[in-house]
């Protein structure tokens, strides 16, 4: 069965236009300025949030910086009885599948 | 000269024509509507990985699921390994369009590896937490649980990744066969925007999110660079089959697996840059764990699936892998068929799927088995 009118001018459109916008949105010169772009904004954000958190910790206020920090300890604290509890696993050889078969 | 009768006849079945075309189109226009209120409500979306399944192992965020299956035991147990950054439901999309169903119905036991979704605890995952930890507890928890001392791996997409570098860590690994699916080996030939952060330019810490992961949001954009007016096609396509619930209901399962990604464990993530940089699985110099490791040490059958219609993975970044194994059996099965035509679609299950089945039945090699351990996870699969 034949498309109706609208899709086949859609589908011409979308065959010639499709190439272009590929070649242009995966060419190297875009990569690299999304690369930089993203660089750049990065960098924006680190110096806007220096000045929030100057004016924040001036005022005895937690910054988000300090939210972060908190989160990345519990983080680390969290992998560190992750990495315990697996140690505590195989000396107490609770694996049940270890004990069947020699482990690959 | 038409006789009366003849020419009323005419204009009989051309006015039935007519009142045909109108009441088909009346009848698509009102199908569209019904269907397009449903479809903005969201109240159209059928459930997606629904196969029954148990899980049978887990470790942190990942996880192990067995299917019900009516077991058959001329067959081995198949370890579906699936990538990092998608959800595994792709494997059991939709009924009769599921790719676990049709291994399922052709008799395997079949295991689903799932990574689940990292956080920040994750973060710290690297190539060797999957391959060195994950991998061989999985593998040594679906030998336990199905009886058989060796299995067959199969991994899609960047799961194909680390089942070639398990599989080369652990040269003795208990593997009847070794199959992977666009499966990236050539980083070389990746498209441009995935070669980007192989640039040396590229401040990788600078996609990282606060959990140390490269968020979905990320991926997503990568993936949608790569086929700009993917989504476009996609919603007009929907527009001019609305009035088709198949079409609807295919269409909002692919979406929805398309844009439902899961973060990148960040530490992981640099060492597949670095990897992917020095082009180590096709040039070589591999390491995992302070250990080199090479593909040659892979030497059971092995099979290499790619699309010639992969934009993800193409071709020529995932027709070499067969070359790069030690394996005196490996085949190179080349599909006319994209990244997920290969297992979705009804291409995928009349031809590809099958063909795929037709080498691993070949290559099934069932060398113990213990039929108690099957009772209760064994049912009839419904007809």
């Amino acid at each position: 069965m034949r498309s109706p009118i609208w899709k086949q001018v859609f589908d011409a459109t979308e065959r010639r236009a499709s190439p272009v916008l590929e070649r242009t949105v995966n060419s190297r010169p875009l990569a690299y300025a999304l690369t930089f772009g993203m660089a750049w904004q990065r960098r924006l954000n680190d110096l806007t949030e220096q000045h929030f958190r100057r004016l924040l910790h001036a005022w005895n206020m937690p910054a988000g910086t300090d939210v972060r920090r908190m989160s990345d300890q519990i983080t680390s604290l969290e992998r560190r009885v992750r990495d315990l509890a697996k140690h505590v696993e195989e000396l107490g050889g609770t694996d049940s599948h270890a004990q069947t078969h020699r482990r690959y | 000269m038409l006789r009366p009768t003849a020419a009323t006849d005419l204009v009989d079945r051309m006015v039935d024509r007519m009142i045909g075309r109108l009441r088909t189109d009346a009848d698509k226009t009102w199908r569209r509507t019904t269907n397009g209120v449903r479809h903005l409500a969201g109240t159209d979306r059928s459930t997606l990985g629904a196969s029954a399944k148990k899980t049978v192992w887990r470790r942190d965020n990942v996880q192990l699921w067995r299917y019900d299956s009516d077991w058959r035991p001329d067959k081995p147990a198949l370890l579906l390994v699936h990538s990092l950054v998608s959800r595994s439901y792709v494997l059991d999309l939709r009924p009769g369009n599921s790719f676990v169903e049709a291994l399922i119905a052709r008799g395997y036991d079949v295991f689903l590896l799932d990574w689940g979704v990292p956080d920040a605890v994750d973060a710290g995952n690297t190539l060797e937490t999957y391959c060195l930890e994950y991998l061989p507890r999985a593998v040594d928890a679906v030998r336990s649980t199905s009886g058989h001392e060796s299995i067959t791996m199969f991994g899609y997409c960047f799961g194909g990744v680390l089942s070639l570098l398990y599989a080369a860590a652990h040269p003795e690994a208990p593997l009847s066969s070794l199959a992977v699916m666009a499966t990236p080996v050539e980083s070389r030939h990746l498209p441009p925007l995935f070669r980007a952060p192989h640039s040396g330019r590229f401040d990788v810490e600078a996609i990282l999110d606060e959990n140390g992961n490269v968020p979905p949001a990320s991926i997503l954009a990568a993936f949608r660079a790569l086929k700009p007016t993917a989504d476009l096609v996609g919603t007009v396509n929907l527009i001019q089959n609305l009035w088709n619930p198949a079409f609807v209901d295919a269409h909002n399962a692919m979406t929805t697996w398309s844009r439902d990604h899961v973060p990148f464990a960040g530490a992981a993530f640099r060492q597949t840059v670095e990897l992917t940089r020095t082009n180590a699985l096709l040039e070589g110099g591999l390491e995992l764990g302070d250990r080199p490791i090479s593909l040659r040490d892979i030497t059971v059958p092995f099979l290499n699936i790619y699309g010639l219609a992969d934009h993800i993975v193409p071709p020529a970044a995932a027709s070499p892998a067969g070359d790069l194994v030690g394996s005196t059996d490996r085949t190179d099965l080349a599909l006319p068929a994209g990244h997920v035509g290969l297992i979705v679609g009804r291409a995928a299950h009349t031809r590809h799927v099958p063909a795929m089945m037709d080498w691993l039945d070949r290559h099934s090699s069932i060398d113990a088995s213990a039929p108690e351990a099957f009772g209760p996870l064994r049912r009839k699969v419904p007809a």
